[in-house]
């Protein structure tokens, strides 16, 4: 069993002991100078290049040197297991190992070839377990740690464990300074100054490159006979710098980013157009939910291009909303809401208070623009006639409401037409509506469809003037009699003008509810009788001359002949109604003076 | 142009190593494969014949990190120099940011040179490439022959325009990287001038 020779370069006074190898290269000494007592078996893994070898070695040779007769074994795990393997092929297995086991110090290098090799492992747990057993000292060194050896049995990895597992790691920069001088003396040659600092600072793979370029530095020295300088070192050691071509890349590097750091401005300021149109919405009051989600996906310019694109139409629309809102209706209600207006993925519900804005500006439906009173071919004589003249005189403020009944073909459609119009002739900045009960009743379903019938209210709600013509088409229907009813009230707690026109009275309106039969009655009722009654109701005037007071009214309708006031029981109800439907017009006039 | 995205944060340079057959430009490429560290450099793909010349092109993608917030990549193509390859020169030259033009410094190979530098102009003009402003370096490559051609006389012959230029021995690396400095920092530089402007798209200006 002869092993290999130890190196006589590499002993512990050649090791440059350093903060990376400080506690290796103790358990290293200490095994050398007690082997089989302290750290058995002792496990040194490095990174090549470091001084596996060199502590082996030195151990070995300090072992020697105190012990001149120990029993030492330095080999490579390959050529030791070479040895074994040709033992037990020469059939000599058994005195190989009895000859192993009398082995007092054992110095195995490069072990982690045990990795995959089962037969191999199981034989070097054998003669280890026999070599220890008589107090034998084990070291290996590998360049990795036991664990990360592949296929490593788990005894040997036990048996490992047991002892010390130290690494040596990368020397730090003073220590390749200290390796550069001390190695350098070895050599009996003085390097020139800052020669070894230079060498130091170079990136070297490990430590045996670092020695390669100072080997080649040294033998300038030697063959020329010359101090090399600090400014030579560079162009010298490039030959070696094989592994150091990664440093030229690091130099790149760095001025590459100083370049790029110059190039492109800070990345606080530049931001992708995504970013910035975040930003620059954000700061007009937009949300700009959906940019932030597209940002992480838009990665190519022209999906990023479609994103922004998409996005301001929205945001265009969103602006034509507010901007129609406002021009319809500067005042509404809708324009505080900016949840929506400002909200590209809302654009649904922008749209949908646009329309109710729109639906609730629509023109109110205005009276035919014939005829007028100056073209109606009506008697003013007539009590109706002469009541439309005093709700156009002053619309709200009489007769309200003024409920026009009579047979069909009296004229009240015409008459209401021409109020509608005298209205709008005096008072333009009164908004009329003026429709018949299928118009209303149409509008409502046509609301009611569209689901606006809110903005719908609001439209007829702004009327001050309410001719409606035709009422009792509306008589039996439910919601349009609700909708009228709520309308009605609404109108006049606005002081708005109402006037109404039906085939009869209120309360011979059949399906006409209740409600609207009192508030309707509760104003003035007149009839616009059919052209062959009207002379019953200018008989009626006749009779009522001279025309008694609004008090002398209330106080007696003896005043009034019998006959006339029993015909006047039958069209009124109460006492209190007479006050309000008095038929006789001049006599209405009186209230004026009040 | 180099393809900077905002959203990603990514800039993409591509730079072209031109030049005639055998002028080294692969071993350029090559040298910089073996010295960038491995997480810096994707896998190098190298198209090329038997005899070794590269066939249709070399290509190695350089993740140069983070700078200033942007993912940097470098992408580095060599053209085959072969004459009878215009072909793929004129795609492998499709949107390059910057042209390493590698010539040999061989004064037998003075003729190739030009050649191949005036292919390199004819196809760039073709390209409607600006030749104002695109970034170009020269290389001088196989200083380490004997009796190769004077500096002086090499930009003479080929720098007429006076681009930065560099002697070099690529194969043992000389020069390799300063060439790559240079034209990359010309690429960034010419980048940032473009960029330089707000970053906004025209629709959202």
């Amino acid at each position: 069993m002869q092993g290999l020779e130890l190196d006589p370069r590499f002993t512990f006074e050649s090791f440059v002991v350093g903060a990376n190898n400080r506690l290796a290269c103790a358990a290293a000494r200490r095994v050398a100078e007690a082997p089989g007592t302290t750290y058995n078996p002792l496990f040194i893994y490095s990174a090549s290049g470091l001084g596996k070898t060199h502590l082996l070695t030195a151990i070995g040779h300090h072992a020697r040197r105190i012990n001149p007769e120990i029993r030492l074994v330095y080999d490579t795990l390959e050529q030791f297991m070479e040895g074994v393997m040709a033992a037990i092929e020469a059939g000599e297995r058994d005195v190989f190992r009895d000859r192993l086991s009398r082995i007092e110090l054992l110095l195995l290098d490069d072990v982690q070839f045990l990795a995959g090799r089962h037969r191999t492992q199981e034989e070097v747990i054998r003669f280890w377990d026999a070599l220890s057993s008589r107090g034998g000292q084990v070291v290996l060194a590998s360049d990795r740690p036991p664990p990360e050896i592949d296929g490593i049995d788990e005894r040997l990895l036990s048996r490992f464990s047991g002892g010390l597992i130290v690494d040596i790691g990368a020397p730090d920069y003073e220590t390749r300074v200290a390796i550069v001088r001390r190695k350098a003396e070895e050599r009996g040659q003085v390097l020139g100054p800052g020669v070894p600092e230079i060498l130091a600072r170079t990136a070297f793979a490990n430590v045996r490159e670092l020695q390669g370029a100072l080997n080649r530095l040294l033998a300038v020295q030697e063959l020329e006979g010359r101090t090399v300088t600090a400014e030579e070192v560079p162009e010298l050691v490039s030959g070696v710098r094989a592994a150091a071509r990664t440093e030229e890349f690091e130099d790149f590097l760095q001025d590459i980013v100083g370049v790029l750091a110059d190039a492109v401005p800070e990345p606080e300021e530049v931001k992708d157009p995504i970013t910035e149109a975040i930003e620059r919405w954000r700061a007009e009051g937009y949300r700009t939910r959906r940019l932030e989600l597209a940002r992480p996906a838009a990665n190519d310019p022209a999906q990023v291009e479609d994103v922004l694109r998409e996005f301001e139409r929205a945001v265009d629309r969103l602006r034509e909303i507010t901007g129609e809102i406002m021009a319809l209706e500067p005042g509404a209600p809708e324009l505080a809401r900016a949840d929506i207006l400002k909200d590209p993925d809302r654009i649904p519900e922008a749209e949908e208070l646009l329309g109710g804005v729109r639906e609730r500006s629509r023109p109110l439906p205005a009276p035919p623009p014939e005829p007028t009173f100056q073209t109606l071919h009506l008697s003013t004589d007539l009590f109706a006639v002469r009541a439309a003249l005093a709700v156009a005189d002053a619309p709200g403020e009489k007769y309200n409401p003024l409920y026009i009944h009579g047979p069909s073909g009296a004229g009240k459609s015409v008459l209401l037409a021409a109020l509608g119009n005298e209205i709008a002739k005096r008072y333009p900045e009164l908004p009329i509506a003026y429709l018949d009960g299928p118009g209303f009743a149409a509008e409502l379903i046509q609301a009611l469809e569209r689901n606006r019938v809110e903005h719908w209210r609001e439209r007829f709600r702004r009327a001050r003037v309410l001719i409606l013509d035709d009422l009792h088409v509306l008589a039996g229907t439910e919601r349009a009699q609700e909708e009228l009813f709520h309308l009605f009230d609404s109108l006049q707690r606005a002081g708005a003008q109402l006037v109404f026109a039906a085939a009869g009275k209120p309360r011979d309106l059949e399906g006409l509810q209740d409600r609207l039969r009192t508030r309707l009655e509760a104003g003035l009722v007149v009839e616009l009788p059919a052209e062959k009654d009207r002379d019953r109701d200018l008989e009626l005037r006749k009779i009522s001359a001279p025309a008694p007071t609004l008090r002398d009214t209330v106080a007696g309708v003896s005043l009034v002949d019998a006959p006339a006031v029993r015909k006047m029981d039958a069209w009124f109800r109460s006492r209190e109604k007479i006050v309000w439907e008095w038929p006789y017009s001049n006599e209405w006039l009186i209230e004026e003076l009040e | 142009m180099p393809l900077v995205n905002y959203s990603t944060r990514e800039i993409t340079c591509k730079i072209v190593y031109y030049g005639p057959g055998r002028s080294g430009k692969t071993t350029n490429l090559q040298y910089i494969h073996a010295s960038v560290p491995e997480s810096r450099k994707g896998r190098m793909v190298s198209l090329a014949t038997e005899t070794d010349r590269t066939l249709f092109f070399d290509f190695l993608p350089l993740d140069l990190g983070s700078i200033s917030g942007f993912r940097t990549r470098l992408q580095l193509y060599t053209v085959p120099g072969q004459v009878y390859y215009n072909a793929t020169r004129k795609l492998v030259l499709r949107g390059a940011d910057g042209v390493v033009f590698v010539a040999d410094s061989q004064p037998e190979l003075l003729e190739e040179n030009i050649d191949s530098l005036c292919n390199l102009h004819e196809n760039l003009l073709e390209q409607d490439f600006d030749l104002q402003s695109l970034p170009v370096v020269i290389q001088y490559n196989k200083r380490d022959l004997p009796g190769v051609m004077p500096i002086d006389e090499l930009e003479d012959a080929l720098n007429f325009r006076g681009v930065p230029s560099f002697p070099a021995k690529a194969v043992s690396g000389e020069g390799v990287f300063d060439t790559l400095r240079a034209i990359s920092e010309r690429v960034l530089k010419a980048l940032s001038a473009k960029y330089q402007q707000p970053l906004v798209p025209d629709a959202a200006r």
